[in-house]
């Protein structure tokens, strides 16, 4: 087009309204451009028959014609200059096409233009003048305009990820037929819409961090509003924060909390504090179900966007090095899994065992090919807090031990130092999980599931393992699947009353030790003494206050943990009793045989052992079964469980564990036990040895009653022959 | 009518940021802020606004307080006033476009679409 033999000159517009004409002249000539003015067809043909323009403006609406008709007979003459179509009314869908696809119009504007687009897209349809500073200089840019528009559109989608609108925007965007340049301009705009929907979203990390404490401080207020119904400051404070947030939060797209403080707003509103204990009751309970919803609207607003607890996103493990400077330096991979706290020393290590309760430790080098690892791993274990604490071996050189001694010292995995990264992650999992097993079981109860998702979500991130009941009638089903140490309660639910369950609870005979805690919105004189009637440690007063129920849990969960451990465990051995080993096991063995592994329950006697009580002293033959107590303790991997099952025979129970397995392991324990020199009242230094009877499942029976029977029977035939294994 | 200079009356910070985010981002408006009904009525006198967006509630001094201020003073009166809200009663909101003012804004805002709203307030 350009070059034409008719030189192509200047711009024309045809337009009655002298005012846009103006601002079109105005902003046109500013760009170096001869403008030709016509008010209607007639000037506009007169302009035609002396000038050929490169660009025509048209108008849709014209005194003496329409602008569409105008230009068909310009195309039906053969008049094929650039057309830009300018109109005061929104162009339909079929007008457009008619345009675009017949008339071959180049651009179609709707009033009012902005300056700055009307420039840039009149320049665009220009044949031979390209001016698109923004985003290209030369002509070949200027061609590829679709692509780089694309190429934008794929940038902002690469710099805001995160963004709710930008696909979408996008989308609409480059479907929509619009000229380029309107394009551009307006993923300019979008682009920095982006920028302040950006920062809109970090300005929500920051209020939901503040949020937390305030919705908090709501829950204050409204406790002392329940004791004292008359409290009209504390009722206003409560109405204006409600108000706030159901603005605020609404604003920063937190639909839930902000709808949430609405209803709370309302229906506090609604309090009349000369109403019957009835009604006040209904609106309470009413008050209750909002806080619940609200409060897990915001721990769950706060784990989606990023300001949650750390344990929120999964809890890391804790592990405990053993290793020189050296062997710190080469545990980075494992540090980006878990954190690692270093012990340059068996003492070191040994403190801090017994101070802080660790997930794991790990032994490296140079204290992984030591001589006395295996006696330093019963040390560990024995000063350990928590008992079934994994031991992981760390080290680049060829194994010192056999896998029997490996697995008999405790150790439950072993890996290079500089291990494959999927490795540290499936292997450190795993001990997680094993942390997992030690969190202190929940029950909550309440009719309302609103409560108890509130209640288990608020315990889940403190770490504790909790499960919610809502039809207390079930109450048997829920203690036998969820085992719990500490339960909590509600008092008034229909059918049955918290009262009703907590006797429940506490005829049961696995279940009557542990913890019951009240929720109740009677926290006086009288809900107290009902709640203790009933049989409960303790009550929490409703509204619910976040900090006040962990406090309550945590407290009466180590209470519940450390009677369990009374009540279980023999006093000289510290090992489990017979009753709880069995029940353990059997579940344990079904487990086993479900997914097809063996396991072997193992039971040990001393060989000899009336000539010992018959010679000795009882504080021999204590120290004698106290030892030997130790050395089971501090021995195996956690998952096996250990028992004193009766006054001269232990009990071994190992999961996934064959009769030959266990017996390797039992010849180490013999050896171990053999090697220590006990004395006598009179000085006299003496050894003992071990005998052992292993019933093994699948092959000997599928029931823990039938392993232990077939067990007894060998412990009487069987004795260990030193070096047969 | 142009506006340039656009005053924002809001207590609550959180809030302020987004609508102050919001606003500068989108339009190439001067944006001056206030936390109360008191600093409304001082950064009134100082940068002359061409518009005040008036939250309601807010301590010291509340918006309608405020608003009657400025409505009494003969270099202020003209500024047209924005109440904000998150009150949806019709009658309240009424009440306050009764008082003179130029429209309400209901809280929840969507701050991105904060310009096209006082747009479409300002030409209405």
């Amino acid at each position: 087009m350009t070059g034409s033999n008719n030189r192509s000159e200047g711009i024309l517009i045809v337009d009655d309204d002298a005012g846009f004409r103006a601002y079109v002249t105005s902003l046109l000539t500013g760009r170096g451009y001869k403008l030709f003015e016509a008010r209607n067809v007639q000037f506009a043909e007169e302009i035609l028959a002396s000038v050929n323009p490169k660009l025509i403006i048209v108008d849709y609406k014209l005194p003496d014609m329409d602008g569409v008709t105008w230009i068909g007979q310009l195309r039906d003459r053969g008049v094929m200059t650039p057309i830009a179509f300018v109109s005061g009314y929104w162009c339909d869908p079929k007008t457009f096409n008619w345009l675009r696809n017949i008339l071959r119009v180049s651009l179609v504007l709707q009033k009012p233009v902005a300056a700055e687009i009307f420039v840039e897209v009149i320049e665009s349809i220009l044949p031979d003048k390209v001016s698109f500073h923004s985003y290209g200089s030369s002509q070949s840019e200027f061609n590829d305009a679709p692509s780089l528009l694309h190429l934008e559109a794929q940038n902002l989608l690469k710099e805001y990820p995160d963004s709710s609108i930008a696909k979408q925007e996008l989308e609409k965007l480059l479907a929509s037929q619009q000229p380029e340049a309107v394009a551009f301009s307006k993923i300019g705009f979008l682009r920095r819409k982006l920028e302040a929907e950006e920062a809109i979203r970090s300005a929500r990390v920051a209020y939901l961090k503040d949020l937390g404490p305030e919705w908090q401080t709501i829950i204050e207020k409204l406790k002392a509003i329940k004791e004292n119904p008359f409290d009209g400051i504390a009722i206003q404070d409560v109405l204006a924060a409600g108000h706030k947030i159901k603005g605020t939060a609404g604003s920063f797209d937190l639909g839930k909390v902000s709808h949430g403080a609405e209803r709370l707003e309302n229906i506090v509103r609604s309090l009349d504090p000369r109403a019957t204990e009835t009604e006040a009751e209904i609106i309470w309970a009413e008050i209750f179900r909002v806080l619940s919803d609200t409060e897990l609207a915001i721990i769950e607003a706060q784990t989606l966007y990023g300001t949650a607890l750390p344990e929120a996103s999964g809890r890391r493990a804790r592990i405990l090095a053993l290793t020189d400077s050296l062997g710190a330096d080469l545990l980075t991979s494992y540090s980006k899994y878990a954190d690692l706290s270093y012990a340059s020393s068996h003492d070191a290590a040994l403190t801090g065992l017994a101070r802080v309760s660790f997930d794991a430790v790990l032994l490296a080098e140079p204290f992984a090919s030591q001589s006395d690892l295996i006696n330093f791993c019963r040390d560990l274990r024995l000063a350990a807090t928590n008992p079934s604490m994994p031991l992981l071996l760390v080290t680049s050189k060829a194994p010192v031990f056999s896998p029997a001694q490996m697995s008999y010292a405790g150790f439950s995995a072993f890996l290079p130092l500089e291990p494959d990264p999927a490795d540290v992650q499936i292997v450190l999992e795993q001990m997680i999980g094993h942390a997992e097993k030690a969190r202190t079981r929940v029950l909550v109860v309440d009719d309302d599931p609103a409560l108890t998702a509130y209640v288990t979500k608020v315990l889940d991130l403190e770490g504790f393992h909790a499960t919610s009941l809502n039809e207390p009638i079930y109450i048997k089903e829920a203690l036998e699947k969820s085992d719990p140490e500490v339960v909590v309660l509600d008092v008034i639910m229909p059918g049955l009353t918290g009262y009703d369950v907590c006797r429940e609870i506490r005829n049961h005979p696995r279940w009557r030790e542990a913890a019951v805690l009240f929720l109740t919105a009677k926290s006086n004189q009288e809900g107290r003494a009902l709640a203790f009637r009933a049989g409960g440690d303790d009550l929490i007063g409703k509204p619910v206050l976040k900090e006040e129920l962990l406090a309550r849990v945590t407290a009466y969960a180590e209470r519940a943990k450390l009677k369990r451990a009374q009540t279980d465990k023999d006093q000289l051995t510290k090992l489990m009793s017979r009753p709880n080993f069995l029940e353990h096991a059997a579940t344990i063995m079904q487990e086993c045989l479900e997914v097809g592994v063996p396991s072997t329950l193992s039971l040990i006697a001393i060989k000899g052992f009336e000539e010992v009580q018959n010679t000795t002293s009882i504080e021999v033959i204590e120290g004698v079964l106290s030892s030997l107590g130790s050395m089971i303790r501090g021995r195996f991997e956690p998952q096996i469980l250990r028992c004193r099952f009766g006054e001269r025979v232990f009990g071994l129970f190992m999961p996934d564990v064959n009769r030959q397995q266990a017996a390797s392991l039992l010849y180490l324990l013999n050896q171990e036990f053999e090697s220590v020199d006990f004395q006598d009242q009179n000085g006299e230094i003496f050894t003992l040895s071990l005998i052992y009877g292993i019933g093994s499942a699948p092959e000997d029976g599928d029931t823990i009653g039938r392993l232990k029977d077939l067990a007894i029977v060998e412990l009487g035939q069987h004795t260990i022959v030193k070096g047969k294994i | 009518m142009q506006v340039q200079k656009v005053l924002l009356a809001e207590d609550d910070e959180h809030i302020r940021f987004i609508m102050k985010t919001g606003l500068s981002k989108l339009t190439d408006w001067q944006i001056f802020e206030a936390r109360n009904g008191l600093e409304a009525l001082d950064k009134a006198v100082e940068v002359k606004p061409d518009l005040i967006l008036l939250d309601i509630m807010m301590p010291h001094m509340d918006g309608i307080t405020a608003f009657k201020e400025l409505a009494a003073r003969n270099d202020l009166s003209h500024i047209p006033v924005i109440f904000m809200t998150a009150k949806v009663q019709y009658e309240e909101i009424q009440s306050y476009v009764e008082l003179g003012a130029r429209g309400v804004i209901t809280k929840p805002v969507d701050p991105l679409s904060l310009p096209e709203q006082i747009l479409a307030i300002l030409s209405g």
